[in-house]
């Protein structure tokens, strides 16, 4: 040991850190809190206005529609009193439409947020891994293969999109489950699915293959009942879930190395979080059709509003509900006498929001 | 956004791969076997497309036997009612999916070099999806309903696609594909909506939108090579920068090369292959993704290799298809664009549960 | 800890590698090696390219399965120990690393403290001092408000290891930690990890590149080349022109370092020698 004992001289430790650096003084804790409680305020005030702004958006969705209540009428309905016509059109035909726009945005949202941190791909959606695509298949095949409607197709639509996503996970797994292997199986498995339902529609009647492709685009205009309630407790068990599951978020976004250094179990950690992502969407899918996008959407809108490299999981939870809410209520009433089903409107809303954020921030970047 | 488009290529698996074989070339004498190995899969793959061209034009669901089709190669006679089959129908689209699939496979390359994603290909860049719309708006709003009118509108939609892509997506790998996602979101939903209201035009493009080298004939192609051979061109020449491209935009520009410029020029290139092969053969899936994986399988990661090697896979995966097709199904045949999804997806799970997967 | 059906020898302390075997994909790199990392020193890895030193940390830190042998912390199998527990204890710089798109220096050195915070992942205050702490030490503390993009490489470097600091353990593991620094930075951080080491007793282990860095600043000097340890122990005996020999295949005179006294290789090559030193 005696060689390099000799090295240092006089010097003692202690001081040879206080030396002068070159860029380093010494640092308050509370500097570091106040960077921590900057970053927890944007987050928190991205979830509040995006809440505040979903309940603005419903009160308004409450109140139009042919059967005009106005908003105080509504308010009192929903405080318990209110006309019986009233009641019955807020609870019974307005409601429903809107919770479920509501949740399903919140669905695919948080699947998303959790399919692009955990597999560390911007592009990781189920619409682009298959999931979707799945869940696609299984509905136009449930409707024009056997001809079936409702709740088959629903739980048709349920099986597509889950064996899709067992086909991925038994594909992609080897050695544990690798993020890049993961995506391009689920992109393949997107192509084969989207080739396979365009097969179907060309060979089907066509009246039927339009039905058929109705489905496909996503619509929450008929959502009531069962599935309105499967779809609520299915997300928000989820939900209760991620809360649990997030945390391992952080560490896993600066690599596996790293995560598995700061004592996460890489591979339990990532079949947890997919596991609960691909039940969202399975859940949300088979109620609501594969609405287009959102899930690639809004998780990255909620990480450019946030900043700061979260995976913005709550965030995203949020902007997602508020997208395909506005969505919906501008389907219905934008254009008077045209309606368009929820898939067509996410799109069309999301996806220039989301060009608009890209083209902004490479301003502001360079 | 370096950051970024580290997270989409997969630094763990690459990790382990630079550490492997550095330093352990054997010193013999000889052309290296790499170059050997390349040579042979190179020359493997010429003799299959010569056989999967052979077979295009000798399968089918009419029975045609051999001398009769080559009768109809060397003097056709368009009265006896084989050689017209052949001259006809097998000739144009065996030559259609040559084009297609060159042009496809060529931009899948491309795509995949430039953007350093392993999922990039023309239908996540929206190319098809704008093709698509051009289509749909041609059939509802002007009642053209023949393929061979789409050609154009199809091209025109596919390279006003790429062209925001690239004028948005800009320099940047993670920021063109994600603008090319979204790309796809706005336009698949338009879509859907015209095709709901129009039973007619969703009669028409459902046809089209299967993905198919029939119901063309061989003046769509005369209409589209020159765009077909200066992409072909463009890619030639952009290879062994894909080649720097792949260390890194940092290590590209301290080898002397100017990024920017080597971007904008693929994205021309691009351009024009996507929009030929939409434009010849509706949009086919997976072809794009699967060939330059499966060329880098086979042949490593020079870009050179990968490119004259996707020049070939492309079309025999693509002619394949087509063949398969008319065989499985009797009396009757299956689109290219279906079968070739069926083959293309074993292919990719294969090549993604490979070590090497993250050669990119 | 110690829930191991009790080995028949004395426990030993600290990090123990026993016959341990692992590679990639069926091929090995290490096959059977045994190595005990001197508690509350320097241990530096040194050898050529490719001869499996950083494999042998990533068998050391649990990066990388075991095809064979264990892993031994304090006595115990480390594969055993929760892995929540494991890196409270081991502190690990690996060669690749990824920073979130926009994040903050400050966050970033805070996801160290990971395996010290409860289900929901709060911060506490006792959190900030540490990360403050770690800035500090690694002389960043101006940039922790900065986003990571804005960084250059070698502040880039030093985020990092701020972060593993931040983890708080007495085991410290670091795969070619000066890569990305100029010299004057090289130097900064091996004083550091001195610093860390006399100061805290924390135990450090390192991957490094640079023989001569090596020599002057490890305690104990691990020499490896194709997958083997060829020679381990003090630099000043370790370290001679035949072991140089033997492990990079280089001929080089061997002299006192006039600075520290550590053992200074200094390579021959094809040109430039002065005289025959016969």
């Amino acid at each position: 040991m005696g060689a390099a004992r000799v090295t240092t001289g006089p010097e003692v430790p202690g001081e040879r850190l206080a030396r002068p650096a070159p860029s380093g003084e010494r640092i308050d804790a509370s500097a570091i809190g106040a960077v921590r409680r900057a970053a927890r305020r944007r987050r928190v005030s991205v979830v509040v206005v995006g809440a505040g702004l979903a309940a603005a958006i419903a009160l308004a969705a409450l109140s139009f529609g042919a059967a005009g209540v106005t908003p105080d009428r509504v308010i009192s309905v929903l405080l318990g009193g209110g006309e019986r016509i009233d009641r019955f059109v807020v609870f019974d035909l307005r409601l429903p439409r809107i919770l479920a726009a509501l949740v399903v945005g919140v669905a695919f949202a948080l699947a998303g947020a959790v399919f692009q941190s955990t597999l560390r791909n911007p592009l990781a959606s189920p619409d682009i891994l298959g999931i979707s695509a799945g869940a696609s298949l299984g509905a136009v095949w449930a409707i024009l293969g056997i001809g079936a409607g409702g709740a088959i197709v629903a739980g048709s639509a349920f099986g597509g999109g889950l064996v899709v996503a067992i086909v991925i996970w038994l594909a992609a797994w080897r050695q544990g489950l690798h993020g890049v292997r993961f995506v391009l199986v689920g992109v393949g498995m997107a192509y084969l699915c989207g080739s396979v339902v365009a097969w179907l529609l060309a060979r089907a009647e066509v009246r039927e293959a339009q039905t058929a492709l109705h489905w496909t685009v996503g619509s929450v205009a008929d959502v009531r009942g069962d599935e309105l309630w499967l779809l609520v407790v299915g997300t928000a068990a989820c939900g209760v879930v991620l809360v649990f599951l997030t945390r391992a978020l952080r560490p896993l976004a600066l690599g596996d190395d790293h995560a598995r250094a700061l004592g996460v179990r890489t591979d339990a950690a990532r079949v947890a979080l997919l596991v609960v992502a691909v039940a969202l969407v399975a859940f949300a899918t088979s109620v609501a059709g594969p609405i287009a996008f959102v899930a690639l959407i809004a998780p990255a809108v909620a990480r450019r509003l946030v900043g700061r490299g979260g995976a913005a999981v709550g965030a995203a939870a949020v902007v997602g509900g508020v997208l395909t809410l506005g969505a919906d209520v501008a389907g219905q009433f934008a254009i008077p006498g045209f309606t368009a089903p929820l898939g067509v409107v996410t799109g069309v809303i999301g996806a220039p929001y989301l060009l608009w954020l890209l083209a902004r921030t490479e301003r502001t970047r360079a | 956004m370096n950051a970024a488009s580290v997270s989409a290529e997969a630094s763990p698996i690459a990790a382990p791969a630079t550490r492997i074989g550095v330093g352990r070339r054997p010193a013999s004498g000889g052309p290296p076997p790499r170059a050997r190995r390349a040579a042979l899969v190179l020359i493997g793959s010429a003799i299959a497309l010569l056989v999967v061209v052979a077979a295009s034009l000798a399968l089918g669901v009419r029975a045609i036997d051999a001398a009769e089709v080559w009768q109809a190669l060397v003097r056709p006679d368009l009265t006896d009612p084989d050689q017209a089959v052949v001259v006809q129908l097998r000739i144009p689209r065996t030559v259609i999916g040559l084009a297609a699939g060159v042009a496809l496979g060529l931009a899948g390359t491309l795509i995949q070099g430039v953007t350093r994603n392993p999922i990039a290909d023309p239908g996540l860049l929206g190319i098809n999806a704008g093709a698509s719309l051009a289509v749909v708006l041609c059939i509802s709003l002007l009642g053209v309903t023949a393929p061979l009118g789409f050609i154009w509108f199809a091209f025109a939609g596919a390279t006003a696609a790429a062209a925001v892509v690239f004028a948005i997506g800009g320099a940047q790998p993670v920021r063109l594909a994600l603008v090319g996602a979204a790309l796809t979101a706005l336009l698949t939903p338009l879509i859907a909506l015209v095709l709901l209201r129009d039973t007619e035009a969703f009669n028409q493009y459902r046809f089209w939108a299967v993905g198919s080298l029939t119901g063309r004939d061989l003046s769509t192609v005369a209409a589209l090579w020159p765009f077909l051979a200066v992409g072909v061109v463009l890619a030639a020449t952009l290879a062994h920068r894909l080649d720097l491209l792949a260390l890194g935009d940092d290590v590209a520009s301290a080898l002397g090369q100017r990024v920017g410029i080597t971007r904008a020029v693929a994205g021309l290139a691009l351009v024009l292959l996507c929009g030929t092969a939409v434009a010849l053969a509706g949009p086919i899936a997976l072809v794009g993704l699967v060939v330059p994986h499966a060329a880098r399988r086979l042949i490593g990661s020079d870009y050179r290799r990968i490119t004259a090697l996707a020049v070939l896979l492309g079309p025999i995966m693509l002619l394949s298809a087509d063949v398969i097709g008319r065989l499985v199904v009797p009396n009757s045949e299956l689109e290219a664009g279906v079968v070739a999804a069926f083959l293309g997806a074993p292919v990719l799970i294969a090549i993604a549960r490979s070590r090497r997967v993250a050669g990119l | 800890m110690s829930s191991l059906p009790v080995p028949p020898p004395a426990v030993v302390e600290g990090l123990v590698a026993e016959g341990i075997s692992l590679g990639y994909d069926g091929r090995r790199i290490i096959d059977g090696l045994d190595l005990a990392i001197p508690s509350g020193r320097i241990t530096a890895i040194v050898g050529p390219n490719a001869c499996g030193k950083s494999t042998l940390l990533r068998g050391l830190a649990r990066l990388h399965p075991l095809e064979a042998g264990r892993v031994l912390l304090d006595g115990s199998d480390v594969s055993r120990i929760p892995r929540r527990d494991v890196a409270r204890r081991i502190g690990v710089l690996p060669q690749s690393s990824i920073a979130p798109d926009g994040v903050r220096v400050a966050d970033l050195v805070a996801r160290g403290r990971y395996p010290h915070q409860g289900w929901f992942g709060r911060h506490s205050s006792d959190d900030d001092a540490v990360v403050a702490e770690a800035l500090a030490d690694t002389g960043i503390a101006d940039l922790a408000e900065r986003p990571i993009e804005e960084l250059s490489g070698g502040q880039r470097q030093r985020v990092w290891i701020a972060m593993v600091l931040a983890q708080q353990t007495d085991l410290v593991l670091l795969d070619e930690p000066t890569t990305f620094l100029d010299v004057t930075h090289q130097l900064e951080l091996l004083d550091l990890l001195t610093a860390l080491n006399r100061d805290r007793g924390a135990t450090v282990v390192m991957v490094l590149h640079e023989l001569n860095l090596a020599a002057r600043y490890a305690d104990h000097l691990v020499v490896m080349s194709g997958g083997r340890i060829v020679a381990e122990g003090d630099p000043g005996s370790v370290l001679t022109a035949s072991t140089v020999r033997d492990a990079f295949g280089l001929d080089a005179r061997v002299i006192p370092d006039p600075v520290s006294g550590s053992p200074l290789v200094v390579p021959i090559g094809r040109f430039h020698s002065a005289a025959d030193p016969e």
